[in-house]
């Protein structure tokens, strides 16, 4: 486990006075570690670790057998913000009054999506961010250049992010972002959507991750902000950040369409670069 | 088995032990269920699967007083191939068992085994349609073929429509005619909801704002999410805006559209400027975000987005 310290010692505090929280929620992006340190406080607690769904069905079988389990046992429900409202209603019996030896962890990337009524009754935490020095540690342990391995820590925030570069070629993605930026304003209109193509817009689908796009897009304006210093083209990379940001903002949004989000983007840069 | 068949069986009262019935029709159906019940003067008994009345085909009752056993949907029976000689073999006396289906899928077995006994009753023709209509209220021909096709043929619906009317003229003393041009202008004749989200999309393209926001509200009433069709609709302007902006021979290899695509969204092309389509992308993107953060109400997303985008 790297990082998230002060989440492991208060929680071996509070499992040393026998007064962990019954219902936990963590909170923290996509990649942050929140099922790792989940699966951690199983072992601290020595119980039976459960991983649930978040279905109406998945959340009734999981109370029906939390009552009937002997041993102490913690369930681990992921992405539990994207619960509809009939599973989080269904959650609340248990919530109110957990079995003495259950424990249920809910790992969510906005907690404000879950009812007012679980919130009230769970303690929530907030995952620490990795420093810089947390997430070198974790690229020494991948085989890396040391380009690749600065470009990694350029675009990542979490294990989780850095463990998706690992599995691309980081080089050719930051070609194919350079080649987005020098054409993007260049081609004509029916051809700018084809940057779309080599983007994964779809769940399952392949290619570049949107939000890792995004930012990439974001640090290469950066990059010839500087080089551009004394001169006009500095605008239009600074409003390229501006919008772009905007964008990736609007990537975290649980179910946002990401086609559409591509498109537009596509559209507010072309119209912005070639005025 | 036609319905003709059926009424010839009743006519000499020489009924089976098992009727298979299917069809759109249902009206007509219904009334001959009744008709057999009645003429066979026997007790009707309604279940809900065959499995349920197993053990009753089997009674001989000492009372006497055998039943007819109505049975609507029981898709489960359909399936169980082993099930039906077995039924049929234990229909003892003179129980009956009359089969019900909204629905029959002519592919499977059950249908190909027993295509020749089973009573389908499908639409009635207009010219009978319109007799039957005749007798019940005043109406011109011309409005008698109107009613139907609003109706779909189906012939309770065209009896409750009537209804309708006739309860009206009870109150105000009118012409048939006259009342039934103003339910169909006050839009009172029922017209159930149909999935047109592919109509209304070519409403929107082709600029029929009207017949947009009237299809629009169909596509809710049927059922049809937000999201759903701002998916459809934002689709159709991308692609018309990439037609629009090629200007290569080779347009489906320029814009990655299929020659499908292109003939479709090809009729459009004209009605819109560059700057409108572009604008329409961004006013359907923001509906979207806006309905997953909970910024536009679903109902209100649509409609606003048309008044914006027209």
């Amino acid at each position: 486990m790297i990082g998230q310290d002060m989440l492991l010692r208060i929680s071996n505090k509070l499992i040393e006075k026998d007064s962990f929280p019954h219902i936990l929620i963590l909170e923290g992006q996509e990649g942050s570690g929140r099922r790792t340190i989940s699966n951690e406080i199983g072992k601290m607690l020595d119980s039976v670790v459960i991983e649930a769904g978040v279905s109406v069905s998945d959340v009734r079988s999981m109370i029906e057998n939390c009552h009937k389990m002997v041993n102490r046992t913690l369930h681990i429900i992921p992405e539990a913000d994207t619960m509809s409202v009939a599973a989080q209603n269904a959650m609340l019996k248990v919530i109110e009054e957990p079995p003495n030896d259950c424990y249920f962890i809910l790992t969510v990337q906005n907690k404000n999506a879950l009812l007012d009524t679980i919130l009230s009754r769970s303690t929530h935490y907030k995952m620490e961010a990795y420093t810089e020095q947390e997430l070198r540690e974790y690229i020494d342990t991948i085989n890396v250049d040391d380009g690749t391995a600065d470009t990694m820590l350029m675009l990542s925030d979490t294990i989780g992010q850095i463990k998706q570069l690992a599995e691309i070629d980081v080089q050719a993605f930051m070609n194919y972002v350079e080649l987005v930026i020098d054409n993007i304003a260049e081609v004509t209109g029916a051809n700018s959507f084809k940057i779309a193509e080599k983007i994964a817009l779809k769940k399952d689908s392949d290619g570049y991750d949107l939000k890792m796009f995004f930012k990439a897009f974001m640090i290469l304006c950066l990059h010839r902000m500087e080089e551009n210093k004394d001169s006009l083209d500095i605008v239009k990379y600074s409003r390229g950040l501006t919008i772009t940001s905007h964008y990736l903002v609007e990537c975290g949004i649980r179910g946002v369409s990401k086609p559409m989000l591509m498109d537009n983007w596509i559209l507010d840069i072309r119209k912005e670069w070639m005025k | 088995m036609k319905p003709s068949e059926l009424k010839s069986q009743m006519k000499t009262r020489s009924f089976q032990s098992c009727y298979v019935m299917a069809g759109e029709e249902v009206q007509v159906r219904d009334i001959y269920i009744d008709k057999i019940v009645e003429m066979s003067g026997k007790q009707r008994v309604n279940a809900e699967s065959v499995k349920d009345i197993y053990s009753e085909l089997r009674k001989k009752s000492m009372l006497g007083g055998s039943k007819v056993f109505v049975i609507r949907n029981d898709f489960e029976f359909v399936d169980d191939d082993k099930s039906w000689k077995i039924t049929n073999d234990s229909i003892i006396g003179d129980n009956m068992v009359i089969l019900v289906f909204s629905m029959l899928d002519k592919r499977k077995k059950f249908y190909k085994q027993f295509k020749d006994d089973i009573c389908e009753f499908e639409p009635l023709d207009d010219r009978i349609l319109i007799k039957y209509i005749k007798k019940e209220i005043d109406l011109s021909e011309k409005n008698c073929q109107t009613l139907i096709g609003i109706c779909e043929k189906s012939y309770a619906r065209i009896l409750l429509e009537i209804d309708k009317m006739k309860s009206f003229q009870q109150k105000i003393d009118m012409k048939a005619d006259y009342i039934f041009s103003d339910f169909l202008e006050g839009g009172l004749l029922y017209r159930p909801a149909r999935d047109c989200i592919f109509e209304f999309v070519d409403a929107c393209m082709s600029r029929k704002c009207k017949k947009a926001f009237d299809l629009m509200q169909e596509s809710f009433e049927s059922g049809e999410a937000s999201l759903v069709m701002i998916s459809v609709l934002y689709n159709n302007v991308k692609q018309t805006l990439q037609l629009k902006t090629c200007d290569s021979k080779d347009v489906s290899r320029s814009t990655g559209l299929t020659g499908w695509q292109i003939k479709c969204v090809s009729p459009y092309v004209s009605k819109w400027q560059v700057w409108e389509l572009l604008d329409a992308m961004e006013i359907l993107r923001k509906c979207e975000i806006g309905i997953k953060t909970g910024k536009i109400e679903d109902c209100m997303a649509m409609p606003y987005a048309l008044v914006n985008i027209f």
